[in-house]
């Protein structure tokens, strides 16, 4: 039953409604879309609008069909590929607006709009935060607003009236969404995998290091990840958060170049207190998972390269929770093999000078490895060094510029001179990437980390000890470890960290909107296979058993169903009007089992005139009765304590049978 | 929709109902449209979509949407739930003309019905908003093809409302049929009238020269002689009678339309009989096996008419 006649043109404001809703749902893929792609989107629109309002003629087979390919081969350009998120995505904005041109029938319009629906969801392939949700179902309504408007036979635009229907269902089907989210069966892996797609702009460590790095990372506000400890937290001192360990050094850059093969957890001879803790990282589309030194309990699908860092076994493009527990007290490589050892010790020949000479002093001074690097770490704290996020640039030789020159710098500075030094000294040793404490929110008792937290810290190998770390900027500035950076860094607390601002009323509020992001992330973003099992386990229902599931599935959605179309009826019932009419009833019921039946042909004034003629004794009642009935039903605005005085009459008509009423 | 669902929806609707019809639940049906097909093949690559780059918020909205889309089939068939129609007395019409049904569609709920459609043989169809607590008639005009009797037939009612998603229809049989007229031939023959009672044994001859007093008005009374000064009292109605030589009283006789075939001998005395409703004249009708004494006036028209109109058929 199309109830637009085919070939109608779709009237002007019908079209101005249809671009708002295009331009919604296309609003959130213009920042990451190429620029011309979006420019090409905004020509056609236009010229859809011209169409419609200046009554121009639709574009012929051939020129839409020319159209599509100019589509295509635009996007193919700016992607070079035509598959993949970024490159569909385009394509189907496009696809979306060139459908503006052919909007002649109901189909076409509603085809629009459901391929709209198709960009909605594909928005959240890029962002899934709580905005773009709330956004997105705002755009939903909009776009089943369009639907009711189509199902409507005139062609009136009803915006807010259809806006009202709109909510109206899509409030309704929110319960029926959340028992389908919880129920329905989540995999543990895709049913083909996706081609990645190239990631850029992510603020993250990277697996190299220079001077420079970590501190533009600092400037970064945003979350690294979450934790949730089981226990008590540890002192923020002792939250060293490991990432990738750099070995190899060119002179300049620090990189890593550990093969992403599982060594082995026996390895570590681990003591003292157990932590266990669930992290839920942000996608910084690297392999690693962060954890404390030394993490003992691995999560599934990951494994402990020989570098002792904890990686997934694929790139995190997504938000992924792991628990892990780990041990404070450890030793690890009590035994460093031949290859490894010298490794550790590679150093590019002739730079630095100035350092090869203090190392042959200290080697003199020294004959011990220990007491060498107690020096150096003395030498650390007393000389003039200084901890700051915009250090002087550095020269060819960096080290040297760095220890003996400028002698100000940030972690990366300190972490990569004194591996440096030490590995001069004939000592094993390596710079370890993560991050170092956090923030603790007691609003949902649990730690940020946010990307300005990053910090480089070294570890050297020594005999009988192992790998042991040692984190020479806090022999520099131990507040930066036992406090944070905001305390380190002065400068930065003014001029960004808004988190961690003087106001305390604003700081608050930051946390606690982080405390429902957390939450957020942790219970609606992370609701996988693994949270499914265990939640569906605390309600009964065994979730490897499918039909366990289909039969919660249908029960609960089955009886769902059955409250809202009761609810659908209730709504509907004329509720006054028909009490009304239950009332009469009701006093015609009385008045037949006392031998006077109401007969179908007689109008309520002549019921009541014949039951007056048998009955004087009731006539009066009987007449006020009527009259209130006759007002109420057809009278024009019949007063309103008339209902309730109505229905108190009826209430106490209780007539008797026998032709006398009774007198004692 | 499939022939098999309108075959089962069907089965219970064997010939005329008693009015008012009320579409209860149980006479109601519900399919999908090609729409809510299309619908779920969208929700479907949606939902292989969020498995696939397992997304949390894209299993949201695909779940929302496929809930929407439940929630949206309960509206629709709460559109046509509860709906009471009757169809109101038609207007005869000549073969030729539009024949109008005035379906009476009553909503006795607290809620709008918006966008019902009434279909009838899937050939006229209306569409109609039934706003809440009120009573609308949606004029269904059908072109009449042949004279006789035009029922209504079967008709459909069926709405889509409010997502287009979901096609609620239930099927209806009105008792109402529409009286068709013969056409009018244009052009024909003036009868060769047959004048009767001219003697003077007839008391009291109808005429136009003298008054002779007033009487209760009759439908079909010429305006001209309505006594309006007597009328205007409130006392009702008053026609002034006249009499005189100048009354016709003619017999239409079916060989006087002596024709080629039955249909215009129809058609010619239809003519005629309008014509002598225009004079002004008296007349009766004498057909095989029927006659109609003389007479005039709105109703001895249709009575008339109605004898050609249904000439032959079996119903009368």
């Amino acid at each position: 039953m199309s109830t637009q006649a085919i070939g109608e043109k779709i009237n002007a404001p019908r079209m101005r409604w249809l671009l708002l809703c295009e331009a919604a749902v296309v609003l959130p893929h213009v920042q990451h879309m190429h620029i011309g792609i979006s420019l090409l989107c905004l020509l056609i629109a236009a010229w859809g609008y011209l169409i419609t309002v200046r009554k121009w003629s639709y574009p012929n087979m051939w020129i839409r069909l020319a159209l599509v390919i100019i589509a295509c081969v635009s996007v193919a350009y700016s992607y070079s590929t035509l598959v993949g998120r970024d490159a569909g995505v385009a394509l189907l904005v496009l696809m979306l607006t060139l459908k503006l041109l052919e909007l002649k029938t109901h189909r076409d319009v509603i085809l629009f709009v459901f391929l709209g629906y198709f960009l909605v969801v594909t928005s959240f392939l890029f962002s899934q935060s709580i905005a773009m949700a709330v956004y997105m179902l705002l755009a939903s309504i909009g776009l089943t607003s369009t639907l009711v408007m189509l199902s409507r036979h005139d062609q009136g635009l009803h915006v807010f009236s259809n806006l009202r229907v709109a909510s109206t269902l899509v409030l309704q089907a929110i319960p029926l969404m959340l028992i389908l989210f919880v129920l329905f069966p989540r995999l543990p892996s895709p049913l083909w995998f996706m081609p990645e797609d190239k990631k850029s702009g992510v603020t993250g460590l990277s697996d190299n290091m220079s001077p420079g790095d970590i501190s533009s990372l600092i400037q970064s506000d945003a979350v690294a990840f979450r934790v949730k400890f089981e226990q008590q937290a540890p002192p923020l001192s002792q939250l060293y958060w490991r990432g990738p360990v750099l070995s190899y050094f060119d002179g300049r850059t620090w990189y890593n170049r550990s093969l992403p093969v599982p060594g082995s957890t026996e390895s570590i001879q681990h003591s003292g207190d157990k932590t266990t803790y669930t992290i839920t990282l942000e996608p910084h589309h690297k392999r690693w998972l962060f954890a404390l030194d030394m993490p003992v309990e691995l999560p599934a699908e990951s494994f402990i390269n020989p570098d002792y860092t904890l990686l997934a076994n694929k790139d995190i493009s997504q938000l992924k929770q792991y628990t892990v527990g780990s041990y404070n007290r450890y030793q690890i490589d009590l035994e460093l093999q031949y290859m490894q050892r010298q490794y550790s010790l590679l150093l590019p020949e002739t730079l630095n000078p100035r350092t090869r000479d203090w190392a042959d002093q200290l080697r003199q001074q020294f004959s011990d490895n220990n007491q060498r690097i107690q020096h150096v770490l003395a030498q650390l704290r007393q000389q003039d060094f200084s901890y700051t996020l915009n250090p002087p640039l550095l020269g060819r030789n960096s080290v040297d510029d760095f220890l003996f020159n400028t002698r100000s710098g940030f972690c990366e500075h300190y972490a990569g001179s004194f591996v440096y030094l030490m590995r001069l000294l004939d000592i094993p040793a390596r710079v370890v990437l993560g991050y170092q404490g956090g923030e603790y929110n007691e609003l949902g008792d649990y730690l940020i980390v946010r990307q300005s937290d990053a910090h480089a810290w070294a570890e050297v190998w020594l005999a009988n000890k192992g790998w042991i770390r040692i984190d020479p900027t806090a022999a520099v500035a131990p507040e930066r470890v036992e406090t944070g950076i905001d305390s380190a860094l002065p400068e930065r607390a003014s001029s960004g960290g808004l988190s961690r601002s003087s106001s305390p009323l604003l700081r608050n509020l930051i946390l606690y909107w982080d405390s429902i992001n957390y939450r957020w992330d942790r219970w609606v973003l992370g609701y996988d296979a693994g949270k499914q099992r265990s939640f569906l386990q605390r309600l009964g229902i065994n979730s490897d058993n499918w039909q366990d599931i289909a039969i919660a599935i249908m029960v609960t959605l089955g009886s769902m169903v059955l409250v809202i179309s009761l609810w659908l009826n209730l709504q509907n019932r004329q509720r006054h009007k028909d009490s009304i009419a239950r009332l009469y009833q009701q006093y015609c019921q009385r008045l037949a089992r006392i031998g006077l039946q109401r007969q179908p042909h007689e109008g309520p004034t002549d019921f009541a005139r014949r039951v007056s003629q048998k009955r004087q004794d009731l006539s009066q009642e009987v007449e006020l009765i009527t009259r209130f009935y006759i007002q109420l039903r057809y009278g024009r605005n019949p007063p309103e304590q008339l209902f309730s005085q109505f229905k108190q009459r009826i209430r106490h008509f209780k007539p008797r049978s026998g032709r006398r009423p009774i007198i004692a | 929709m499939s022939s098999l669902a309108e075959k089962l929806s069907t089965r219970r609707l064997v010939g005329p109902e008693q009015e008012p019809i009320i579409l209860h639940r149980r006479r109601i049906y519900i399919l999908p449209t090609r729409y809510g097909g299309l619908f779920t093949v969208l929700l479907i690559l949606m939902l292989i979509g969020a498995i696939n780059y397992n997304n949390s918020l894209a299993f949201a909205l695909t779940f929302l949407m496929g809930s929407v889309a439940l929630v949206s089939m309960l509206h629709t068939h709460r559109n046509l739930s509860g709906l009471q129609i009757r169809c109101a007395s038609t207007q005869s019409v000549f073969c030729g003309q539009e024949a109008e049904f005035p379906i009476v569609l009553s909503n006795r709920n607290a809620l709008d019905k918006i966008s019902v459609n009434l279909r009838r043989m899937d050939n006229e169809e209306i569409n109609i908003n039934v706003p809440a607590a009120s009573t609308v008639t949606a004029r269904l005009s059908v072109t009449s093809r042949q004279r006789g009797r035009l029922m209504s037939g079967r008709l459909k009612v069926a709405t889509e409302y409010p997502l287009g998603l979901f096609h609620a229809w239930s099927w209806i049989h009105p008792d109402a049929a529409c009286t068709v007229y013969p056409t009018p031939e244009k052009n024909g023959p003036t009868p060769d009238f047959e004048l009767q009672g001219q003697g003077e044994g007839q008391a009291r001859q109808r005429g136009q020269d003298d008054f002779s007093g007033l009487r209760r008005y009759q439908h079909g009374d010429s305006i001209k002689s309505i006594a309006w000064k007597q009328s205007a009292r409130g006392a009702g109605m008053f026609s002034k009678e006249f009499s005189g030589t100048g009354v016709k009283s003619l017999w239409l006789d079916w060989d006087m339309a002596g024709s080629h075939s039955l249909e215009q001998r129809l058609s010619r005395l239809c003519a005629w009989i309008l014509l002598c409703e225009s004079a002004g004249n008296e007349y009766g009708l004498r057909m095989p096996g029927h006659s109609i004494s003389p007479g005039k006036g709105h109703r001895h028209r249709h009575c008339c008419l109605s004898a050609l109109a249904l000439y032959g058929s079996k119903v009368t």
